[in-house]
């Protein structure tokens, strides 16, 4: 086949994928505004059930990347600032590049918490459960339980953890979620990009379809970031057969022998 | 409408989820995906848990004498979502796991398939395919 004739096949692919794209997502925007939510008795959409991150790119990076040793190739998940880039500090960009050398460090890896965007988009299943007071979220990994109150209580005073506090209030169909008390040690993804002391984070969940959830977290840590950004990954429902299991991640963790030491620590 | 919708799940097929793959930790932590090892031997010890599961595999070298191996799979959730169960493999079984080295090049390796006595080859659920 001639050059010609590949080339205008790689057009005619080109412009056919562009045409289902755009329908996908006058499709998703149609069920979106038609959608209405099932509700519990209080009036609040019902989240209810074993969700996961409908692609795992963003569990691998929250940026663009290309196919790499051990990561596929994945869309950016930023969609704010345009551009799909974290809006790093002068610096930080560097140090996130260190981390993606030297993944040992990754703190998931030592079986600690994921933190608070991250553990909404791990290659793992979570369950929601919820009622007038709570929407509980139980993350499979590493056991994460987040209970986010939304009966209008105040945030814990000086506290600190990785999932931070957690307070939740209804905007119509959209559930928000203030979350204060971060760390500060968590990274975003396993490419080594992170959050600093003194993060606040704003997420939203709506349901836009019996399956999909939308979930979007705005990250505003000035320690690391020139402005704040938001991400968004879409949750899909898993098969009625998905159910949480136990994950004891200290037991059958024997990678630390085999690890560089982190940060110095003596192995 | 027919072929629209043909080509919309074409499309969905390709942007879907990769699932599930898993990872605790990273690949590129430990392993060296420039060093593939295929390894036969027989089963010493399987271990079904979390965060990995661990195969220990006594394998003859060409020169008679037998190295222990200790192959890191998935984690058990995994591996029982995949298939596996508990008494997937026992002490004695005889198999072949395709794998990748461990960078300290201790005789540890990542498995990425594991050919079962009964000849099924299944996902070890690496850690470098993504993981779950």
């Amino acid at each position: 086949m001639g050059g010609k004739s590949v080339e205008h096949l790689r057009v005619m692919a080109g412009n056919s994928m562009k045409l289902a794209m755009l329908l996908l997502v006058s499709i998703g925007a149609a069920a979106q505004t038609e959608f209405t939510p099932p509700r519990l008795a209080d009036g609040h959409p019902n989240f209810g059930g074993i969700w996961m991150a409908a692609s795992l790119s963003a569990a691998f990076n929250v940026e663009e990347h290309g196919a790499s040793y051990g990561t596929p190739a994945g869309p950016s998940v930023i969609v704010d600032p345009p551009g799909g880039k974290l809006p790093y500090l002068p610096g930080m960009r560097e140090r996130a590049a260190d981390n993606d050398q030297h993944r040992e460090r990754d703190p998931v890896g030592q079986c600690h918490m994921h933190g608070v965007p991250r553990v909404m988009f791990p290659p793992f299943p979570l369950e929601i459960v919820q009622d007038g007071n709570y929407v509980v979220i139980l993350a499979e990994t590493e056991h994460g339980i987040r209970i986010i109150p939304t009966d209008g209580r105040p945030f814990l005073k000086d506290y600190s953890a990785w999932n931070g506090d957690s307070r939740g209030h209804w905007d119509g169909d959209t559930l928000v979620v203030e979350v204060r008390g971060l760390n500060g040690r968590s990274w975003l993804d396993q490419a080594g990009n992170f959050m600093g002391a003194g993060a606040h984070v704003v997420e939203r969940f709506r349901l836009t379809g019996k399956d999909t959830l939308d979930y979007q977290a705005t990250v505003e840590n000035p320690a690391v970031f020139s402005r704040p950004f938001t991400l968004r990954v879409p949750l899909r429902r898993r098969p009625a057969d998905v159910e949480l299991l136990e994950y004891g991640c200290i037991e059958g963790e024997r990678d630390a022998a085999h690890l560089p030491a982190v940060d110095g620590e003596k192995k | 409408m027919k072929r629209i919708v043909g080509l919309l799940l074409q499309i969905l097929c390709l942007f879907g989820p990769v699932l599930p793959a898993s990872a605790h930790h990273s690949f590129t932590a430990e392993f060296d995906d420039k060093k593939p090892v295929k390894l036969e031997g027989t089963v010493v010890r399987f271990e079904f848990m979390n965060p990995h599961s661990w195969i220990y595999l006594d394998v003859k070298n060409p020169e008679g004498t037998v190295v222990r191996w200790a192959v890191e799979t998935g984690s058990t959730n995994a591996l029982f979502r995949r298939g596996w169960r508990k008494d997937s493999l026992r002490a004695g079984d005889r198999i072949t796991v395709d794998a990748f080295r461990a960078k300290d090049g201790s005789n540890t390796a990542n498995a990425s398939t594991v050919k079962l006595p009964d000849g099924r080859q299944v996902s070890g659920a690496s850690s470098r395919d993504g993981g779950q």
